[in-house]
């Protein structure tokens, strides 16, 4: 895969991952078993890309973070805030006339 | 057992330049690399450790997604920081140069600070001290502005940007292709200022004149001529009398000095009518040395007629400079013309 598609497919994938994080942020996470949930949709996402987004996410407050340290090793738990909640709405409103527009689209113009 | 983990973290640290979050980025990556080795190779131990770092990936990557949002300078001022440099740069050269014809020493802390200096050489060696000096400087004065989150609009960069769009709209050099090259070429006739019309402003240009301008002042001084007879060091000699020699050199100075000031009121203004004005100038100074006694001009040539010779060169002068008055003139008049039917 050439440097231009990998640059391309991230941008994407960056967008859509900050969808997906603030839908599964609904219930409260930690990093690795975020990714793990990823995995089970069929999503693979490296470590070095999510948790830079979440550090992000967190630092616009649309997402609130707390340690756990009851277990043997502190874990960083992720939840969404209200803030996170209404730009959720905004951006799936806006994926949703994406989606529409393309599939309104013939498959020979794409 | 988790040496090499703290290595790793030190690592990403070196390359992690941000304000403040530094060590809390680094506790919640050790607490992932653990939370990842212990998930999948079923305990924390230095091998399950090692095989996640290496799986990680390299501390330069992992510093650099943390900063993707963080920049030194934002890309709107990248480009406007080469521009105020030079500008910085010419003015504080010529202090520079100042302060050497002088003697003296300018300091304004924490701005500016040009030692005394003892000859040309030290003149000659402030020179790369100044340039990177004012580009610190400028850097710094960008990386503030960067820092504020409010919008801040510069306002010089837009003389630079109509000298950008005149560069971008020379016609491309021909190559093989030359199908290809042939729709640039005709964009930029196009674009191409109207005839008579001043050209964009350059600042290497402005910074050759200044320059150019140090040097003559800087031979006048040293000499006291700017027409030499002899070069020789040991016994220079001028072309000309003492009086007339004072003159003809104060002449040339004065000639690019008015240079150098209307090529940098152009960055600021350019207008055709910039150039008949300096040609007044121009024509003011030459007509009122029209009759300008001038005898025994030449140290040597004692049997010419000195005074029709130097008389004969300034008329000569005055003559090409009302022709370009005219010609100016009549484009200018022209342009005129063709916006007004133009638009009509």
């Amino acid at each position: 895969m050439s440097d231009t598609d990998t640059k391309f497919e991230t941008e994407m994938n960056r967008g859509f991952l900050q969808v997906l994080v603030l839908v599964v942020l609904e219930e409260a996470m930690y990093g690795y078993m975020m990714l793990r949930k990823f995995e089970q949709l069929g999503y693979k996402v490296e470590e070095s890309t999510l948790y830079p987004l979440l550090r992000r996410l967190e630092k616009y407050e649309l997402v609130e973070s707390k340690w756990d340290v009851s277990a043997d090793r502190p874990k960083k738990f992720y939840e969404i805030s209200e803030k996170g909640r209404r730009i959720r709405q905004k951006l799936l409103k806006i994926w949703q006339q994406q989606d529409f527009i393309l599939k309104n689209l013939s498959q020979e113009d794409i | 057992m988790y040496e090499k983990l703290d290595v790793y973290l030190e690592e990403i640290d070196h390359y992690l330049v941000v304000e403040k979050g530094g060590d809390e980025i680094l506790s919640e990556i050790r607490s992932h690399i653990l939370e990842k080795a212990e998930n999948e190779f079923g305990e924390i131990n230095k091998e399950s450790i090692e095989k996640t770092i290496a799986s990680y990936g390299s501390p330069k990557e992992i510093a650099e997604k943390y900063l993707e949002d963080f920049q030194i300078i934002s890309p709107l001022y990248k480009k406007y920081l080469f521009h105020y440099t030079w500008i910085l740069f010419v003015f504080h050269y010529g202090l520079t140069i100042v302060a050497y014809f002088l003697d003296l020493k300018i300091q304004a802390f924490p701005f500016f600070y040009v030692p005394r200096m003892e000859g040309v050489f030290d003149l000659l060696s402030q020179l790369p001290m100044t340039l990177l000096f004012d580009l610190g400087v400028v850097g710094i004065f960008f990386y503030i502005v960067s820092q504020q989150k409010g919008e801040i609009k510069l306002s010089w960069p837009k003389i630079f940007k109509a000298a950008e769009k005149e560069e971008k709209a020379k016609p491309v050099k021909a190559t093989a292709k030359v199908e290809k090259a042939e729709p640039v070429k005709v964009a930029a006739k196009e674009k191409k200022a109207p005839v008579g019309m001043p050209k964009q402003p350059k600042m290497v240009y402005l910074i050759l004149l200044v320059v150019g301008l140090c040097a003559v002042i800087f031979v006048y001084l040293r000499y006291g001529t700017l027409f030499f007879k002899s070069l020789d060091p040991g016994e220079v000699e001028s072309f000309f009398e003492p009086m007339t020699s004072t003159l003809l050199s104060l002449l040339v100075i004065s000639f690019f000095s008015l240079e150098v000031v209307f090529y940098i009121i152009r960055f600021f203004k350019n207008s055709p009518w910039l150039d008949l004005i300096k040609d007044v100038f121009y024509l003011f100074i030459l007509l009122s040395l029209i009759n300008f006694p001038i005898k025994e001009a030449f140290t040597d040539f004692s049997i010419w007629d000195e005074n029709i010779i130097v008389h004969s060169v300034i008329r000569i002068v005055i003559f090409g400079l009302f022709l370009d008055f005219v010609i100016t003139l009549v484009n200018i008049l022209r342009n005129r013309f063709h916006s007004r039917v133009s638009k009509k």
